[in-house]
């Protein structure tokens, strides 16, 4: 069930990544603030599936 | 006929604004061009770009009741009124019709739209096969108009960076031209985030083209030559519709 969730989550935020990643691409022009966006979207969904992972094992627990 | 006709000039415009014209159709008025002719002779200010009136040169490529087209080749009979004339959409505007294509050519510079082989060349031609001519089917045929790219959002958005359904279709004919010996530079000329990955497959340039081309396929081949994925045969042309643009309700 665990590694059910885990590949649920994996196929969300890779989602996230692909579509979210796109639209910063097109619209946001200036490249620092692209790449800050970018950045922060990065860290925030890597934060996602941290803290999903840690959930689990809390349950597994 | 009315037409609403998008009039700009920026010595003493501040934008672009709509002017309403009304003319009497002639029998020799077939196509929207031969109208637009006979408008000058009412409104000598009026500015367009036109030559061949056949449908090969490009000219005068324009927006007409919201999608781009020849007027040359666009039937008046078929035109909904009032018909509403912009200049090509995400374009900078020279002046009432007429657009600069300064980028637009710039990007299709930028595919290094030229035979790429430095092999001692043979007495009479550089010998190609039916089957690898009829590969270019589909994308020699582009008049480079404009249309297409300029009815694309993707391109609206970064007309900078996205080089654009003509530019990809024109790198699509060299790509695939096997007299070409170029193939992976332009191949990685093209893979970039921007360059060709812009494309979201809106299609807005296949549905437009007014010779009837789809750079969408073409961009498809481009994409799957990338991943070394070869596909038999050209590119689809299909008869432009004959109905035209805005079609009478």
């Amino acid at each position: 069930m665990s590694v059910a969730i885990l590949i649920f989550f994996a196929a969300l935020l890779s989602h996230m990544w692909v579509g979210l990643r796109d639209v910063l691409l097109d619209y946001a022009r200036p490249a620092g603030l692209r790449c800050f966006l970018l950045g922060l979207l990065g860290i925030s969904l890597f934060g996602t599936a941290a803290w999903v992972l840690w959930l689990l094992l809390q349950v597994q627990n | 006929m009315k037409l609403s006709i998008s009039r700009y000039n920026p010595e003493h415009d501040e934008a672009p604004y709509l002017q309403d014209y009304e003319i009497e159709l002639t029998p020799s008025d077939h196509m929207l061009l031969d109208v637009l002719i006979r408008l000058k002779a009412q409104d000598h200010t009026l500015t367009l770009r036109k030559s061949c009136r056949e449908g090969i040169c490009g000219s005068d490529a324009m927006n007409i009741n919201g999608r781009n087209g020849l007027a040359c080749i666009t039937p008046v009979g078929d035109l909904r009124e009032p018909v509403v004339l912009r200049p090509l959409p995400g374009f900078p505007i020279i002046r009432d019709l007429v657009v600069d294509m300064t980028n637009f050519l710039k990007q299709y510079h930028s595919i290094s739209p030229y035979l790429i082989n430095d092999e001692a060349p043979p007495d009479k031609e550089r010998l190609q096969s039916p089957t690898e001519r009829d590969k270019l089917n589909g994308a020699y045929e582009c008049i480079m108009c404009g249309c297409c790219s300029s009815q694309c959002p993707s391109f609206w958005w970064n007309p900078d960076k996205f080089v654009g359904p003509a530019g990809l279709i024109q790198a699509y004919r060299f790509i695939f031209d096997s007299r070409d010996r170029a193939t992976q530079q332009r191949l990685d000329n093209l893979n970039d985030a921007y360059r060709l990955f812009r494309c979201r497959t809106i299609m807005n340039c296949s549905e437009v083209c007014p010779k009837g081309l789809e750079p969408s396929h073409a961009i498809e081949k481009i994409r799957l030559k990338m991943l070394k994925i070869d596909t038999p045969g050209g590119l689809p042309v299909h008869r432009a519709s004959s109905i035209g643009n805005g079609e009478k309700k």
